[in-house]
Formats: structure tokens, sequence, C-alpha cells
């Protein structure tokens, strides 16, 4: 490998620029952590754990202590908020689209008078539940939590002042509404983004000028992408950025065509592959050893299995022509929809158009799963706990996870984030497993036995960056312990600020996707509805293994875990 | 110019979208349902990973901090 080669190919731009990145980060909180962090995490862990020997649930000061331990945050410091800044997106609105970008003081004033009396009645409530809860809590505790009739309507009386709250934060957020302004920090963004990627394609022969011109229009479209999905509707229907993303561009390049001018910024690979090295970085590997035991064994059994008879299923039965948009569907449905989507296909170099179809495929269903399973669930008389696990182990996106979870209620929603998330992890593995198997099988073109210089040749480089991420904020991880690194890394470098780098740049790629490829060449992989058959087949084989296991783990193998959480 | 006329229809298609055809079939029960649910919590259903939603975040936090939850008993 030449020194030049380092430089000149996108896969390992995109290691250079996430290390970068990632290191930029960590550097910025670890070096600023908040106050006392150490101190005021064992403080508030030791408190809970003298809480959780007290009683057979969690008391109300369990609860007071966790929320408060939750506000530790690197993102919360100057810092964080400076860097939150620097990678703002347009925010959420709903009749009034310049709300997205300034609020000024008078139409902050206006939301805080139109919130207030819903502010009023949340907060009464959330008062008379916590009231009511402390009174059942001490009535359970003057027996000593022995008295089972006690315990079980303190736990409900908690249940409902957990709610209760849930409801208050939200209107609070409302009501405290502050004049704001992200053009600011948008522009610097552009900036910082278009300088940081017209080097990289400077080292591989664009023009400094032409690309970040280019990539002042791509961004504008990501910009425009961001602010349709932040609309109250869509919102609501989880109907997020990528499509938007992909659907502005097709729509552009289908009908006035792409500017000449905007073609060199099209670094659809160079955006996607530094977006994954940062997702990388998501990838906790040590957190999942920590949570969830029951939901290991639901998400890790479940999902390969799915994976590999969807993918078969695709070959074998359907007869798919092309691989990589069996296996991209096949990941997009069984892991975790886009993100999985965005990793297999570029493992396995998917073509653009293959990309798309699977993540209009995960789009379309996961906005239909996240109001339909809810409703099958609670028509069903489903357990809460089964209920959220089957949905954190078959709606693709996490926030429809979340939104159908926390519907069926609070232990739902615990359980089906704590799945998707042990089922994000699996990206890492599945992407790496893809990359091998396509480059020592699929491309195998008659030779009989391929040495490991060419399986080096094709394999997408970029993985190493993604699996070194991970691997090295997993190490982090586990060297600075789940509180430190809820502070530091899942509040901190990730939440606060790479995540929002890496969601850019997946914009960016899919706008760059939908800017460079035309209807006519879409429509080809529609022909026989065969992606939506192959999507549809592993969905229900998705749906019913899960709904299988989960009964398996969390009522035959694990049932005291069950009744604890 | 018909590359234009194109764009302007696909511009109302997407405004008819979001204003005319979700809204409508957000009118249907359940899905009103979830949708009030959904904005009364201030919840973003668009997060695509876990880490982007703060929700989502909470949660986990929570089972890790829940010892019980996470080797259990058995």
């Amino acid at each position: 490998m030449s020194k030049t080669s380092l430089f000149k190919h996108d896969d390992y731009w995109a290691i250079w620029i996430g290390a970068f990145l990632l290191l930029f980060g960590l550097m910025m909180f670890f070096l600023n952590p908040p106050e006392n962090i150490a101190e005021r995490h064992k403080t508030f862990s030791a408190k809970l754990a003298a809480e959780e020997s007290k009683a057979p649930f969690h008391t109300v000061a369990w609860y007071t202590t966790f929320d408060q331990q939750q506000k530790i945050k690197g993102s919360s410091e100057n810092i964080g908020k400076l860097l939150k800044n620097l990678t703002t997106k347009p925010g959420g609105w709903k009749n009034n689209p310049l709300q997205s970008f300034i609020v000024s003081n008078k139409q902050a004033q206006a939301q805080k008078e139109k919130a207030t009396q819903q502010y009023e009645q949340a907060k009464a409530a959330a008062e008379s539940a916590k009231t009511a809860a402390v009174a059942a809590d001490q009535r359970a505790a003057n027996s000593q939590y022995k008295d089972e009739a006690s315990n079980k309507a303190a736990e409900a009386a908690i249940v409902s002042w957990r709610e209760a709250l849930d409801s208050f934060n939200a209107s609070k957020k409302k009501y405290e509404a502050k004049a704001s302004n992200k053009l600011p920090g948008l522009l610097q963004l552009l900036i910082v983004l278009g300088l940081l990627f017209a080097i990289a394609s400077w080292f591989m022969g664009v023009s400094l000028q032409r690309f970040f011109l280019g990539f002042c229009f791509v961004f504008f479209i990501g910009l425009l992408s961001y602010f349709l999905a932040g609309q109250a509707n869509m919102k609501a229907i989880g109907f997020g950025y990528a499509a938007w993303a992909i659907i502005i561009g097709l729509l552009i390049s289908n009908t006035i065509g792409t500017p000449e001018w905007v073609k060199p910024a099209l670094s659809t690979e160079l955006y996607i592959k530094t977006g994954l090295v940062l997702l990388g970085a998501e990838i906790l590997l040590s957190k999942i050893l920590a949570i969830g035991l029951p939901g290991i064994f639901v998400a890790w059994i479940v999902t390969p299995i799915v994976l590999v008879s969807t993918y078969w299923f695709g070959q074998k039965v359907l007869k798919i022509s092309s691989k990589s948009l069996n296996i991209t569907i096949s990941a997009d449905m069984s892991v975790c929809g886009v993100s999985a989507a965005v990793a297999t296909a570029a493992a396995s170099n998917a073509s653009k158009e293959e990309l798309t179809v699977a993540v209009g495929l995960s789009m379309i269903f996961t906005s239909v799963m996240m109001i339909v399973m809810p409703a099958v669930i609670n028509g069903l008389g489903m357990p809460e706990v089964l209920g959220g696990a089957w949905i954190g182990g078959t709606i693709d996106a996490t926030g429809a996870v979340v939104a159908a979870g926390a519907f069926l209620g609070e232990k739902a929603l615990n359980v089906a984030a704590t799945i998707k998330m042990i089922q994000n992890m699996l990206i890492g593995l599945i992407a790496f497993g893809v990359a091998v198997y396509f480059a020592t099988k699929v491309e195998k073109t008659g030779e009989s036995k391929i040495g490991w210089g060419e399986i080096w040749r094709r394999f997408p480089k970029f993985i190493l960056g993604f699996i070194g991420a991970s691997i090295l904020f997993s190490t982090i991880y586990s060297a600075i312990g789940p509180d430190k690194a809820y502070s530091l890394i899942d509040q901190g470098v990730i939440g606060g600020f790479t995540k929002n780098i890496r969601g850019w740049l997946f914009c960016l790629a899919f706008v760059s996707i939908g800017l460079s490829i035309n209807f006519k060449a879409l429509r080809g992989h529609f022909i026989g509805g065969k992606p939506f058959i192959l999507y549809l087949v592993g969905q229900s084989l998705n749906l019913a293994l899960t709904l299988l296991m989960a009964y398996i783990m969390f009522y035959l193998v694990f049932p005291g875990v069950t009744a604890q959480i | 110019m018909k590359g234009y006329i194109k764009l302007g229809i696909g511009i109302l298609g997407i405004l008819v979208f979001i204003w005319g055809i979700v809204p409508l079939l957000l009118q249907e029960k359940r899905a009103a349902t979830v949708r009030t649910f959904i904005e009364t919590r201030d919840l973003d259903a668009g997060a695509l990973f876990y880490t982007d939603s703060p929700e989502a975040g909470s949660s986990i936090y929570y089972m890790q901090k829940n010892d019980i939850a996470t080797y259990g008993a058995e």
C-alpha cells in the first residue's frame, strides 16, 4: 500500500475525518467534564443502591435521585452547548415554517402564553400524583415493605406519578420556549463541514472552489430535508430527514436536472463512510454486557436468523438478481432500518438505487407499524413487557420504537428501547461479516481460490475505521464505568457532538443519492414487486420469531427479571 | 420549461402530502390517538439510531441503573 493511496481513496479519508472528529470530541468533553463528576455520581449511586435494598420496587426517593443523576451531562456544560450550537439542525414547527430557524422574543412569549394553561394543568397533575405516590410509598414503608397490597398500591401510584411527570416535562419544554436563531450555527456548520470535505476532495483531485460551491447547494437541500422532517405531522409519523433528502434530490434531478456545478460535491460514498466511522463510536459493545440479559437473547438470536433466512428467501425463492440489494433489504428489515441499510449497502458495494429502495421500504413500514403494533398489542391484552420486547425487536427505527413503546407504558418503553439498542449493536458485526462475505464469495469471478492480497484489495477499508471507533469507545466506556460514561460519552462526545454530525453526513449522502439517480433506474428495481415481497415476508418471520423468543426469555427463562422491570 | 412544470407539480405533491394526505390519515381513530400521545410527550418518532432519541437514552440508562433487572434473582 503506497503512502499516496492513503490520501487518494474515500475509504481512507472517511477514517481520517472520522478519527479527527472523534478525537476532537473526546478531547473537548474529557478536558471539560461536569464539576465534581466522580463524587456526584458516587453519592447518587450509593443513594440509589440504598433505596434499592430497602424496597422490592423503585421508591419515590429512588426515582428522584435517578432524575438528579441523569442531569450530570457533558452536553449541559459550556463546551457542550457550544458544540451543540455548531452542529445544530432546523427545529420542529407546526404552522409557521420560520420558527424552524428563528424564534423571536415575541413568538417565544406568545408560545409561552399559549402553553401556560396546559403547563399549569400538567404541573398540578404531576404534583398531585407525586403527593399520592409519596403517601403510598410511606404506607408501604410503614410495613417495612412486607405488606404485598401496600407494595402493589405504592408501585401503581409511582407509575402514575412518572407518567404525569413525563407529560409535565413535555409541557414545560413548550412553556419555557426561548428566543433563538439557528442561522449563525448552521452557517458555521456549512463552513466547517464544507472545508473539511473540500480538503479531502482536493487530495482526491477535485478543486477546492468547485467542491465548496457544490457543497453549499447539497447542504441547502439537506437543510430543507431536516426542515420538512421537523414539521409536526412528519414528526408524528416518523417520516424523517433521510426520506426527504432522497425525495427532494430525486425531484430536482428528474425535473430540471442536477446543475453541473453541484456534481463535484455529490460525494455520496465519502459522506456515508465518514458517517459510518462516527456511527462506530456509538456501537458501545461494553454497554450491552451491562444491561438487559433477556433482551440480548431476543435481539441477538432472532436477528441473525431472520437476516440469513430473508437473504436465502430472496436468493432461492424470489431469485433477486442483485445480491447487494437482497442483503441491504434483509439487514434493513431485520436489524434497525436506515442505519443498517447504509452500513450494509456500503459493505456490499450496493448501488445508490438499491440503498434508496431499502430506505424507502423501511420508512413506509416503520410509519405503519408504529401505529398498528400498539393497537394490536392493546387489543390482544398482551403484557407490557412482552409488547415492549416485540416492538423493540421488530420496528426498524428507534424513534418509532420509543413512540410505540411509550404508548403502551413505561415498562414497555424501557424494554423496547433496550432491545432496540442491543439490536443496533449488531450493525458492526453484520457490516463486517457482509464485507468479508462479499469480498471473498460474492465478488469472486471464476477463480477457484483468491489470495489474501486480493481479498484486502476488495475489502471496504472504512470498515476498519468503523470497528476501530467501536473498540476505542467501548474500551473507554469500560475503563471509566457506566456512570461517567453516561455523562461524558452518551451525553457528551456522542450525544452532544458526533451523532449530530453523523446525522448531517447521512443527510448529505441521501441528498447526493437523490441528486444522482433517475426514476427509470429506480423503477427497474421494483419490477415484479420483489423488494416489497422480500421485506414483507422477512418482517412476518421477524414478527413471529421475536414474539416467540420474547415470550420464552421474559416469561419462561427469566420470569424474575420480568417481574422486577 | 417542461422541467420546471414537473418540479412545480412535485413541490405541490409534497405540500399535499404534508398538509393533506398525512393529516387525513391521522384522522383515523387509532392513528389520532398515537399522534396525540406523541405530540403531548413531544417525542420525535423520526429518530433513526438509539443515540438519536433522548427518551431511548433515558430508558437505557434506567435499565443500566436497575441492577435487579440486569441479572435478576435468577
